[in-house]
């Protein structure tokens, strides 16, 4: 989730790796550097899933938290990273649920996608005419509309650079889902700025 | 890992295909991706989107991206130690305990001392002025065994006699019949001992070998209700007189001893100016009880754990009530009671009472993750409505008296942060 070459990828996942095992050992000092290797990485994905820059520290703060409690029985079979933005999506969708009712599955269909009234395809580019910082700006604003789902692939994607396996796995859904989620996701992204 | 292209390659690609993110991230295989490219060449409506898409996967990379507060990794740091074990909040709970330990032990004290001072003196007795000097002597190296006994209590001995809550321990006998028939066997010498009741009875069963085989709530048992000896056996820390008696007859860790039940109601810093004396109430004392962090996810889990502490058989009491004059009665039906245990576990600490085996056993089956929604007591209270929700009165009585030695291990219930309710099923 780094967007840099694969083997500083490993090496970063070799170093998480030591630091784990130091930190289960009962280093503090290892827990502290996995949290400053990560920390700028959690905010900014709390900030884009949880809308809310204050409420992003708060749920950072219990993602390292529960990371802590929970640092023993990570098995190292997948990345820390990837298993630490996994607990970091988890706060979020946890903090939504307190902020609003769940929505009823019967908007959803066989197919995974909502039901909800379909917008129309827009007629004319969204971003035609447009300076990449407004788009941006109108874009950030529109992130927090789009449904939890998409909203989660798309910011995992775009502006984590995730890989697709790497949303996968911390989203705990088949690859061919984060496909089909990240596509709506930018499609009703593009409805919501059409719209704005 | 990615979708195959139709076989007709001139048919129209839908604008909702994912195959369009795809090329756009560069994830197709080149023959799909010239396939798509393609489809996109010869549609105005998909070349739009996909200027869109493109558009929006650019921009949204360049959002700026919220940086941590400073100081942000010392303020999670800070949490970490204050919500792992041993950490500040657990301190500040045991603080707290020690205080409310110290103060009952404080009454304890005093009531033994009252109860002395009430005991009709027998002649010859320590309150005639011990006329003889061999009784003294006698006394003293009873109380000598005694401390020594306590001093070498195994640790969860020593604990489990801490814990006997009052009034709990007059309903339970405790390893009563096998205490008797062992305390049958003391070596007569030390009856010449004449002071009162069980303290009596405490420096017999102490000034044997066998009393070391003995059950430390069997000792305390033995030694009676309200007595010195009991009470020094259930703070399992020996009281500043017997210390010095202990000091008198020669005891070279008598002066530890003597230190440490005079510390024993002491502001801790005490202790660290006096290492000899904190090491030996260290070891003497049983205080204090596991300190246990419940964690309960929102009011469903807390009313859950209520319930499953209803069914368990086991009861809470507030920590500032514990030992107070309600009675171990008022408080038992108010630890049966869902509503009052539900409500008391919105206290930040209290005491879980219980048979010892039973509140590891429910310690174990909240688990360190605690009770979340969804975690049913259905299970539980079926099994407790069998094991014990229909016996008779007599038959519970029965199975008290039969019953492991009571614990009081302090709780704590917290809220637990970030918790993910089970997913709906379909």
């Amino acid at each position: 989730m780094t967007g840099q070459p694969e083997g500083m990828i490993e090496q970063q996942s070799e170093a998480d790796g030591a630091l784990v095992a130091q930190a289960v050992a009962g280093d503090a000092e290892a827990f502290r550097g996995l949290v400053e290797r990560h920390q700028d990485r959690i905010v900014a994905l709390l900030r884009r899933l949880s809308g809310c820059p204050e409420q992003a520290i708060d749920l950072a703060q219990e993602t390292f938290l529960a990371a802590h409690r929970h640092l023993a029985s990570f098995r190292q079979e997948s990345r820390f990273s990837t298993w630490l933005h996994a607990i970091a999506v988890n706060q979020a969708r946890a903090a939504a649920r307190r902020r609003r009712p769940v929505a009823s599955l019967d908007a959803v269909g066989a197919d995974g996608r909502s039901r909800l009234a379909e917008p129309a395809a827009p007629e004319v580019s969204v971003s035609a005419g447009l300076e990449r910082e407004e788009l941006a700006r109108r874009i950030g604003r529109a992130l927090d509309l789009l449904d939890d789902r998409f909203r989660e692939v798309v910011v995992l994607a775009d502006m984590q650079d995730a890989s697709y396996e790497e949303i996968a796995a911390t989203l705990e859904i088949p690859i061919g889902t984060v496909r089909s989620r990240l596509h709506r996701g930018r499609t009703e992204l593009r409805m919501i700025l059409a719209e704005s | 890992m990615t979708a195959t292209m139709p076989a007709d390659d001139s048919a129209p690609l839908s604008p909702d295909d994912p195959r369009l993110s795809e090329w756009i991230d560069g994830r197709l295989p080149a023959a799909e991706a010239a396939a798509v490219e393609e489809a996109v060449g010869r549609s105005e409506q998909l070349s739009r989107l996909v200027a869109d898409l493109r558009a929006i996967k650019a921009a949204a990379a360049s959002l700026p991206a919220m940086e941590p507060p400073a100081g942000f990794v010392d303020q999670v740091m800070q949490a970490v130690a204050e919500t792992s074990p041993g950490g500040d909040d657990d301190r500040i709970v045991a603080e707290e305990w020690r205080e409310i330990e110290t103060e009952r032990l404080a009454g304890e004290r005093a009531e033994a001392d009252a109860d002395a001072d009430l005991t009709p003196a027998e002649p010859g007795s320590p309150s005639q002025g011990r006329p003889w000097p061999w009784m003294s002597l006698a006394g003293a190296l009873a109380a000598g065994l005694l401390v020594a006994v306590l001093l070498n209590l195994p640790g969860d001995e020593a604990k489990q006699v801490a814990m006997v809550p009052d009034g709990v321990e007059s309903e339970t006998a405790v390893d009563e019949p096998e205490a008797a028939d062992m305390l049958a066997d003391l070596p007569a010498a030390v009856e010449a001992d004449q002071v009162a009741g069980g303290n009596r009875v405490a420096r017999k069963a102490a000034g044997s070998p066998e009393a070391a085989a003995l059950p430390a709530n069997a000792l305390a048992r033995a030694a009676g209700p309200g007595s010195r000896g009991d009470a020094e056996l259930r703070s399992g820390r020996p009281s500043e007189e017997s210390a010095r008696r202990q000091l008198d007859g020669g005891d070279p860790a008598a002066p530890a001893a003597v230190a440490a039940a005079r510390l024993r109601t002491q502001p801790d810093e005490k202790l660290a100016a006096n290492p000899e004396a904190a090491a030996s109430l260290t070891a003497a004392a049983p205080l204090p009880p596991e300190v246990i962090t419940i964690q309960v996810w929102g009011a469903e889990g807390r009313k859950e754990l209520g319930e499953l502490l209803v069914a368990s058989g086991l009861r809470l009491e507030p920590a500032e009530t514990a030992g107070d004059e309600a009675g171990p009665k008022a408080r038992q039906e108010a630890g049966r009671d869902a509503a009052a245990v539900t409500s008391l576990l919105g206290d930040e600490a209290v005491f879980l009472v219980g048979p010892a085996d039973e509140v590891a056993a429910f310690l174990t089956r909240v688990g360190a993750d605690g009770v979340a929604p969804g975690e049913t007591a259905a299970e539980e209270t079926a099994g407790a409505e069998d094991a014990s929700g229909g016996a008779r009165p007599a038959d519970r009585k029965a199975a008290a008296a039969t019953a492991p030695a009571p614990v009081r291990v302090l709780i704590r219930v917290r809220e637990a942060p970030g918790f993910t309710p089970p997913a709906p099923q379909p």
